[in-house]
């Protein structure tokens, strides 16, 4: 094997490696082994020996053994498990290179690393390693063939290997964007690792302030139109308080089923509404971010819930990137339930209550009430995200009211929800994301988890009325650079992670717009589409387990099926390979019987003339066919010894 | 034509479990590898095929050919692709040469000529048209055949083996005959055409001066120089004791007329009136190369005629045998 050959294999395998080192999810024990790559294809290229097969056989028993204890107690995650194993693999594999096709077996380790990589992360750098793993594909596959040629050069085939690549990759292209997509997997779970993010039915005060100082992005939002202030993305409402924690009691909590896809909650015209296309990264959380008073929802789910309180979750968390758009008016949400639990109050703060009462004692209507509350918030209180804990026995409020006055959003919100509902206002605390980066090169705002947000909605005149308690802050401005490389991020998860059934229909329309072609018809299957897609699982295994152990014979059918008929009569009494011409069968033949092997030869002469003979097919078809009943006959007749003779003959000389 | 090389088969295991994985997991990443695996295998199925097309090859023989010897083919391989060039692939004849003629490029609208040594396993008639152009370029997935245009058949003679030490014999043996009866001479015999191997010495300038065609004396030769050779096809039990017979015959008759003698050869339903020099050996060898088994009762054997023949029999059992107490020599295949 030439140095380039292995080197080309050494990088093959290095690609794969760390491909899987950059989803962050690879134990470092197991990388440490894996460093013997290196050594390993240093010894090969250098042109030292491989190592003893004994020593590698055994290496690979302990590998294995390794993995199940690793996929049950070390990881506890069969890919994780695999992705270790192919990694020590591939280090082993570097000191055994024995044969060309040895280059193959990596190649497929490689490969499986890669997908193994595309399902432990979305990162971009994966666009990366599968183009560099495409272009060594293609020159290792040529360079097999060059080899295989017993051609040692290269480099009269460089410039076709370019264009081949040029042309994988423009292919590659075609079929992502047309290869039909389900809306959804079938039966497959994703090992990427969500983002924490703080939402839960349960919060205690003061979990956000961890969340505010992490700058990771949570979603990427297009925004039509734009809004001149900085939106709320609400998520969850909060109702009941105690011991420092909020509750969300789940308030009358519905389905929504699909139709048409697309979840109507009311029947307004959509034009008129704020259009908001997410990219969510997945989160440990089931909650749909929206902006208010949402009217409909269109995502790849099967159904949604909502409640009373305006909140949307999905049925389960998902564990990958999703994409769905959301129709709002952005207007108060109606007053349309009970309040009593609105104003349900913990007996502990009664300073709270006092102050309220007090703030609020010249105050009628539930607005003047709301307005004085907001001015108190405004006046000796600062936002800090460092904040201290309560001494034992005081209130997270009281303390943060009466005592260091600091705090951050959850701290305000908390504390005028209390404020609100002793001065007789119902009142509940959001969580959410408040605002995000606007990203003008890419016209969408990034959100990370530092803009969580909480603020307060107040039952106002039949309406929940948001309110702002916590000091306006400026957020922290990014370099243009980081923008241009987010808007790259944001252009990879929506047009290659998030690539949808939508975006194809939207490619075909363009491509069929200039001839007016019409649009496929919306046909609606009334069978499970789990159903369907088993039904077209269990077709491919048959089709592929036809192709690949089906006789020849069923496959072809007149002269072709004579001559694949007598190879098959003859393999079962001679070693005769796949790979064998039928001179060498005719070779191996004569061992048995001279006359028979003539008989052969004769057949497989009528057989070239009439498959391949041009304008006397028909007259060599017929004879082909007597000479092939001739040769069958033949072959019937000779007897037993003859063969055994044969045999002994051929394991002699062998 | 396209055969599924084991590689090929991995790589469809490859596709259809990555194509299994996207639509599980629904996984756009997972389709990008899907996607790019399909590219190959569909680029392993179109190269090759783009690869071969327009390409024709012609088989061209300067010397004549001998089963089981090595023989010089120039073979002419033309690429009428406008633009493309081809690479990677063999010239080939199946049944006698799998492994073929490697050809590395051959550009668009070009030719090239190169020389392959070529081994017949039989004598026979050989059919051009089955020669094959193969090729797996770019990857090892696929091999794609065709069979290149153009026909041409081949007639391949017998194997020739030296036989100096039968020769002696047969001369001496003739000798023997002859030297009984008394030499009649050289004499003029007739005048024919001109044929491929005559002596340029037995011009006969005055004929072709009248006749406009080169012409040639043919004389009448001594006795001692004219043999028979009488080969049995009709009672072999084996296949490869008739090869060994024909291959026996042809070589005897070659250098019987490379030493200088006139030839007639006899077989089961034909024959070869006396002749000498090279034209006369290929039509003995024209004979012999497509020389068949036959019944008893489809031969019509001629009577040898002059003194001196030499009998080829598959064994002493041949119902020729009984011509053998005539004959100056006679040889039993499956004692030879």
């Amino acid at each position: 094997m030439s140095t380039r050959y292995k080197l080309i294999t050494a990088l093959i395998a290095l690609t794969g490696d760390i491909s899987l080192i950059i989803t962050g999810e690879i134990n470092t024990f197991f990388l440490i082994p894996g460093l013997l790559l290196f050594t390993g294809y240093y010894r090969s290229i250098k042109g030292f020996e491989n190592a003893d097969s004994k020593l590698i056989s055994t290496l690979s028993i302990i590998t294995m053994i390794l993995f199940f204890l690793d996929a049950i107690v070390i990881s506890g995650d069969v890919i994780l498990a695999v992705a270790h194993l192919t990694i020590i693999f591939h280090a082993l594999k570097s000191f055994d290179l024995r044969i060309p096709w040895d280059s193959l077996q990596v190649v497929f380790i490689a490969l499986l690393q890669l997908l193994i990589t595309s399902d432990l992360t979305n990162s971009m750098a994966f666009a990366v390693f599968f183009i560099i793993f495409l272009v060594l594909l293609v020159f290792l596959m040529t360079y097999s063939h060059v080899i295989k040629e017993n051609n040692e050069s290269i480099k009269p085939f460089i410039k076709p290997a370019i264009g081949i690549v040029i042309l994988t990759f423009l292919l590659t292209t075609l079929f992502f964007m047309t290869i039909p997509r389900l809306r959804s997997g079938l039966w497959g779970w994703s090992n990427q690792r969500a983002i924490k993010s703080g939402f839960s039915e349960n919060v205690e005060l003061g979990t956000f302030g961890e969340v505010k100082l992490d700058s990771t992005i949570v979603m990427r939002v297009s925004l039509e139109p734009s809004l001149k202030n900085r939106p709320y993305w609400r998520g969850i409402t909060f109702e009941t308080y105690n011991d420092n924690t909020w509750r969300d009691r789940g308030n009358d909590t519905r389905r929504i089923n699909k139709k048409e896809n697309l979840f109507t909650i009311d029947d307004k015209e959509r034009n008129n509404l704020i259009k908001q296309e997410i990219i969510l990264e997945p989160l440990d959380t089931n909650i749909l971010f929206t902006i208010k008073n949402v009217s409909s929802l269109e995502g790849y789910f099967r159904y949604i819930n909502t409640d009373n309180d305006g909140t949307f979750s999905l049925p389960f968390k998902k564990r990958r990137q999703m994409k769905y758009t959301v129709y709002s008016t952005g207007e108060p949400l109606l007053v349309n339930e009970s309040l009593s639990a609105y104003l349900q109050f913990p007996e502990s703060e009664k300073e709270t209550m006092q102050l309220a009462l007090s703030l609020t004692e010249d105050s009628v209507t539930a607005l003047e009430k709301t307005e004085k509350m907001s001015a108190f918030f405004r006046k000796d209180f600062v936002y800090s995200l460092s904040t201290s804990k309560p001494p034992e026995g005081r209130s997270s409020v009281e303390y943060f009211l009466f005592t260091t006055k600091r705090g951050y959003c959850e701290h305000y919100a908390t504390a005028m929800v209390l404020m609100l509902r002793a001065a007789g206002v119902p009142a509940r605390v959001v969580s959410g994301f408040w605002g995000g980066e606007y990203n003008q090169y890419g016209d969408y705002i990034i959100v990370r988890q530092s803009d969580a947000h909480t603020w307060v909605e107040a039952a106002v005149d039949g309406k929940w009325v948001s309110l702002e308690p916590t000091p306006p802050y400026v957020p922290e401005k990014r370099h243009a650079a980081l923008l241009f490389l987010d808007l790259l991020k944001h252009n990879w998860n929506r047009y290659i992670v998030r690539f949808s059934k939508q975006d194809q229909q939207k490619i075909f329309r363009f491509v069929t717009s200039p001839v007016n072609m019409p649009l496929r018809p919306y046909i609606k299957i009334g069978v499970n589409p789990i159903t369907i897609a088993a039904l077209i699982s269990m077709a491919s295994i048959l089709i592929l387990l036809f192709f690949l152990f089906g006789k020849r014979r069923q496959r072809y059918s007149g002269i072709s099926r004579y001559y694949n008929n007598i190879r098959a009569v003859i393999s079962r009494k001679l070693p005769i390979k796949e790979s064998f011409t039928a001179s060498e069968i005719a070779f191996r033949l004569e061992a048995v019987d001279m006359e028979t092997a003539a008989c052969f030869r004769e057949f497989y002469s009528c057989y070239g003339k009439a498959r391949f003979g041009g304008r006397n097919k028909r007259e060599y078809d017929s004879k082909c066919e007597e000479s092939y009943k001739k040769l069958y006959g033949k072959i019937k007749a000779l007897g037993k010894a003859q063969w055994v003779q044969a045999l002994k003959e051929h394991n002699r000389n062998k | 034509m396209f055969t599924v090389t084991p590689e090929g088969k991995r790589l469809f295991v490859a596709v259809f479990v990555t194509g299994f994985a996207s639509l599980n997991t629904g996984n756009n990443l997972m389709y990008m590898i899907f996607a790019m695996l399909t590219s190959i295998l569909l680029l392993s199925l179109i190269i090759p095929y783009i690869n071969l097309r327009g390409i024709t090859a012609s088989l061209k023989f300067d010397e004549p050919v001998y089963a089981r010897t090595p023989a010089l083919a120039g073979v002419t391989i033309v690429n009428h692709k406008k633009k493309f060039s081809s690479y990677s692939f063999r010239f080939s004849i199946p049944l006698i040469d799998d492994k073929g003629l490697y050809i590395e490029k051959i550009d668009g609208r070009s030719k090239i000529t190169k020389t392959h040594r070529l081994l017949f396993p039989s004598r026979g008639a050989y059919s051009l048209m089955e020669t094959i152009l193969s090729t797996q370029f770019p990857f090892i997935f696929f091999y794609h055949r065709k069979k290149p245009q153009g026909e041409n058949t081949l007639l391949v003679y017998p194997e020739i083996f030296e036989v100096k030490e039968k020769i002696d014999a047969v001369t001496t043996a003739v000798a023997e005959v002859q030297r009984q009866r008394s030499a009649r001479g050289e004499e003029f015999f007739y005048i024919r055409e001109f044929e491929y191997g005559d002596d340029v010495r037995n011009i006969h300038w005055k004929a072709t001066a009248k006749r406009g065609d080169v012409m040639v004396k043919e004389h009448s030769l001594n006795e001692p120089d004219k043999i028979t050779l009488v080969l049995d096809n009709i009672s072999y039990e084996r296949d490869d004791h008739f090869e060994k017979a024909v291959s026996f015959a042809a070589s005897m008759a070659t250098a019987l007329l490379t030493n200088g003698f006139s030839i007639a050869f006899i077989t089961g339903a034909e024959s070869i009136p006396v002749g000498s020099g090279m034209a006369h050996k290929y039509k003995i060898l024209d004979l012999l190369a497509l020389l068949r088994q036959q019944k008893i009762d489809d031969c019509l054997f001629e009577e040898p005629t002059g003194s001196s023949f030499v009998l080829i029999l598959s064994s002493k059992a041949s119902p020729l045998s009984k011509l053998s107490s005539f004959a100056s020599k006679t040889y039993y295949v499956d004692s030879l």
